[in-house]
């Protein structure tokens, strides 16, 4: 009995929370749109079932809220009234408070005491056509003891079961269940939509949506996913057995089970609305505060992905939509005196583009302050003043993504409290994603963020350290270097108490992943050579010293679950195609636990200005070359040992390599036209001399071959991002009228070094493939 | 009517246990285990059970024997203790028992401390004694913040 009131209270609460959350929005669209019938009927409906489900609790201060709601509406719908601000302020506050107490009842299953009869009264007086004083709401009193309403009177749970009855009449309001279909609730609060039409059209009746907790739903996908490895295990036998009747039976498991694993992987999508929907009502009430006038427009609010994203992406976009109000939209009348409309714009957008959801947010206001930044820069002693004096807007953009780097000069309880683009960037960046900023005076700004479709996957270095494998999540990695003993470069410096080395002049911090895993390992003996992966937390580079490097893999990260999941080194564990498990580095937890972080930011190793290089433009040189139907290629000197010419003659097959003799060892030669993207690949003559660039790729000399080496030139050190991305190029950059593409040597060594006719790249080791 | 209750028995060195039956999910051999640093003593790794991450638990450490828990060959029995799926790693596995509440006592006064809260009683078998293990407590010390201390002063000067 006590289990399934429990139930009941939950499904009320879930219920509760989705009619807020349609009233949100109605409330914002009746404002531009008064005369709208329809959002007046469905706030009036929305109220009306808050007022009934209350009533069957005996939720009494929720009751009477929406009752004078309620009222309120009724005149509107009557046409006894009109529609006006005053209404909506008061509407809206019945609103925010009857979420406190939802909120109150889903952590304490008690009402919160209060008193509304101001608020209620005042409700009551608008729905007579008084214009009452305006009032001021006591604040909602945090949980207080209040008598537990009686749940067991069976008539009310009865009641409640089917409490959606008001809400079944309701065409217009999409939230609502249908409560024969409708599975009850699992304890678990987290709760997905299967059917995902409604959020997208929410003024049409979809068909009534399945709730099913999200619980049920990862065993589900896991069950799935054994089941694509129990069919991996079956298939071999039909072979063996040769009867026609068992091969076909297998082959429809195999089929079946294909597309079970399919379908399983889209139930975890969700729509973006489901986070956008909040943002008209946010930006109404900001606005508001700040005296100006903002409309937010939505384009593809349909667009789909993982609910683990959503939500992470929720807080970074919230704060970025509150910047574009404080920070970008003007005040209406200096609008107008620019020739803008009075009304601000606030464009949300959403689409798919190569793989990823690319989520815009877009201003037409005053975009960045680019001086302050600067005054900013110089005030912080991140650049050089008479640097920062020259510095275009674009050279001062990525200033803004500095932590605690914030340019307005009044803290208010909106924004500039000096936490700012930096959290979205690091947020975005732990999910996989990136930001990008367009900013133009007087015109407004528009933030890009991408974003991977799912958390569950996600590209990972393997490396192994004490015979065990350990996966680094690809996007913390900068570089893999091989400190060689030979050359002299593995003498450690130490810098107080840090072991640093030198990586091209700069000084990096080394930890011993053996030693962070407070493994019982000797450390390597001095003069040893070292397999270190240069890695990149909260602004700080590292260098991370390991027994092996193997290969590059697509993970499905999972949890370590209860107990483990707190130990900061680990982000989860990943299972393996051979069902073993291996553990994923934490990259931010490793830094911080080693006490890099805090030891680096109190004492710069890097002293020079390390923060202004990092950010402002700076140069390197490139080495020009061209190949095969592709001109203007480029890739930056500092990978490159020598440049050779080899006659075709002398190549020589290594198993399905071509290889020359160099010095007294092999050099596998890459030819790069088959590598990037654009480029045409053709036969060498048999007299032809081949131009030869020498790249050393784990102490290993490795020939690119290419059509001509043309020249040495100095480019900007901040490349272009290539969009859509393009294979094995990392970037450009602009050298006069020309756009020079810089040539991706990580990601050509991957492709070279898998084996040959395989089109997986990055491979693909998840459950889920066969 | 004697109340009887199934219980899997099961042994660690020279110890026999008993385990109530509907607490167990599963029986496992041959688990790959893969150790998790950092973690709680008695916590050899994680497993995977079908696709499923779950605790695999070093019996022996958790009962704080002498005795050494034998390697990746090690017996699994798959229980729910406190609702967490876990792996419990035993030595052997022996037969189901059905045994009545008669034979049963609380744990002996001269049982030692640490392992006393695991035992919640024993049953008196003609020939030996059977020590019954609260399944609930195999896993207590991931309910805890058991983690190792950071080092974050490692580099401190």
């Amino acid at each position: 009995m006590e289990e399934s009131d429990e139930e009941i209270v939950l499904e009320f609460i879930l219920e509760a929370r989705e009619i807020l959350d349609a009233l949100d929005q109605d409330f914002v669209q009746l404002e531009l749109k008064p005369d709208d019938p329809k959002l007046i009927g469905n706030i009036f409906r929305g109220m009306h079932t808050l007022k009934g489900s209350s009533g069957v609790f005996a939720y009494k201060r929720l009751e009477k809220l929406a009752h004078a709601a309620e009222s309120l509406m009724s005149a509107l719908r009557e046409g006894t009234l009109q529609f006006d601000s005053n209404q909506a302020s008061s509407l809206l506050k019945a609103v925010d408070i009857i979420r406190d107490i939802v909120t109150n009842i889903d952590l304490h299953r008690l009402e919160p005491e209060g008193n509304d009869d101001a608020l209620v009264s005042n409700l009551l007086a608008l729905s007579q056509g008084l214009v009452p004083a305006p009032i001021a709401i006591a604040p909602t009193p945090s949980p207080a003891i209040a008598p537990m309403p009686s749940l067991a009177a069976p008539e009310a749970s009865a009641a409640a079961v089917a409490a959606p009855p008001a809400t079944q009449t309701l065409p217009a309001a999409p939230l609502a269940t249908d409560p024969d279909e409708s599975q009850h609730a699992d304890q678990d609060s987290t709760e997905i939509d299967v059917a995902k039409s409604r959020s997208a059209k929410p003024n049409e009746q979809a068909a009534a949506p399945v709730k099913v907790s999200l619980e049920v739903l990862d065993k589900l996908i896991n069950v799935a996913s054994e089941m694509v490895l129990a069919r991996n295990r079956l298939l071999p036998f039909a072979n063996v057995f040769r009867d026609p009747v068992f091969s076909s039976a297998v082959r429809s498991i195999d089929l079946l089970t294909r597309e079970l694993q399919e379908r399983m992987m889209t139930t975890r999508m969700e729509p973006i609305s489901q986070v956008w929907m909040k943002f008209p009502r946010l930006v109404r009430d900001i606005s508001a505060e700040l005296g100006k006038k903002v409309e937010v427009i939505q384009e593809g609010a349909d667009t789909e992905l993982d609910r683990t994203l959503l939500d992470t992406i929720r807080d970074p976009l919230i704060h970025i939509i509150r910047n574009c109000v404080d920070h970008g939209i003007e005040m209406p009348s200096s609008r107008l005196e620019n020739g803008k409309p009075e009304i601000g714009r606030i464009l949300l957008r959403a689409n798919h583009e190569n793989g990823m959801v690319v989520i815009e947010v877009a201003d037409d206001g005053a975009g960045i302050d680019y001086e302050a930044v600067r005054e900013k820069v110089i005030e912080k002693n991140l650049a050089d003043k008479e640097n920062a004096l020259l510095f275009n807007d674009s050279q001062l953009l990525p200033f803004i993504f500095l932590p605690g780097f914030s340019t307005k000069k009044v803290v208010t309880n909106l924004s500039g409290r000096g936490v700012g683009a930096d959290v979205v960037k690091t947020n975005i960046a732990n999910i996989g994603g990136s930001v990008e900023v367009e900013s133009h005076r007087g015109r407004g700004t528009n933030m890009r963020l991408k974003i991977p479709l799912t958390l569950a996957i996600m590209p990972a270095l393997f490396v192994r350290c004490q015979g065990e494998r350990y996966a680094i999540p690809q996007n913390s990695i900068v570089e893999m270097i091989h400190l060689d003993a030979k050359r002299n470069e593995t003498e450690l410096e130490d810098f107080y108490g840090v072991p640093v080395f030198r990586l091209r002049g700069q000084l990096v911090p080394l930890l011993f992943l053996s030693k962070q895993l407070t493994l019982d390992a000797p450390l390597p003996a001095p003069g040893q050579g070292l397999q270190v992966a240069i890695l990149q937390s909260y602004g700080v580079l590292f260098g991370l010293a390991v027994d092996e490097v193997l290969d590059i893999q697509e993970v499905v990260v999972k949890s370590l679950g209860q107990g483990l999941k707190d130990i900061s080194e680990f982000a989860g564990a990943t299972i393996l195609g051979d069902g073993r498990v291996s553990l994923i580095l934490h990259v931010d937890g490793i830094a911080t636990n080693s006490g890099l972080v805090a030891k680096l930011q109190s004492r710069a190793l890097n002293p020079e200005k390390q923060l202004s290089d990092s950010v402002a433009a700076k140069e390197t040189s490139i080495l020009l070359f061209n190949l095969n139907g592709l001109d203007n290629l480029a890739v930056e000197l500092s990978y490159v040992e020598r440049l050779e010419k080899i006659p075709a003659s002398k190549i020589q097959r290594n198993g399905d390599r071509d290889v020359v003799t160099y010095g007294n060892g092999i050099m596998p030669l890459i030819p790069l036209d088959q590598y990037v993207q654009g480029a045409t690949t053709r036969q060498y003559e048999e007299d032809e001399l081949l131009s030869v660039i020498v790249h050393y790729y784990n102490d290993r000399p490795i020939g690119l071959v290419v059509r001509q080496v043309q020249d040495i030139t100095n480019a900007p050190a901040s490349f272009l991002r290539s969009d859509p991305p393009q294979r094995g190029l990392r970037g450009c950059v602009i050298r006069g009228d020309q756009i020079i593409n810089i040539l991706d040597l990580q990601e050509i060594m991957v492709l070279y070094n898998l084996p040959p006719n395989s089109n997986a790249y990055p491979q693909t080791i998840d459950m889920f493939t066969s | 009517m004697k109340q009887a209750t199934e219980f899997i028995t099961f042994y660690l060195g020279e110890f026999f246990f008993g385990i109530v039956a509907s607490d167990v999910l599963e029986l496992n051999r041959d688990l790959r285990i893969t150790p998790v640093p950092r973690s709680p003593k008695t916590v050899r790794g994680i497993v995977n059970l079908r696709g499923e991450i779950v605790p695999a638990i070093n019996m022996h450490a958790r009962f704080n024997l002498n005795s050494v828990c034998r390697g990746n060959d090690s017996i699994s029995i798959v229980v729910n203790s406190n609702g967490l799926i876990t792996a419990a790693l035993v030595d052997d596995v022996g037969e189901i028992v059905l045994l009545y509440e008669d034979t049963f006592e609380p744990p002996p006064k001269n049982f030692p401390e640490e392992s006393k809260e695991l035992i919640l009683g024993v049953h008196k078998l003609p020939d030996k004694l059977l020590l019954i293990v609260d399944s609930k407590k195999i896993a207590a010390d991931l309910f805890q913040s058991n983690i190792v201390p950071k080092i974050a002063d490692q580099y401190s000067a």
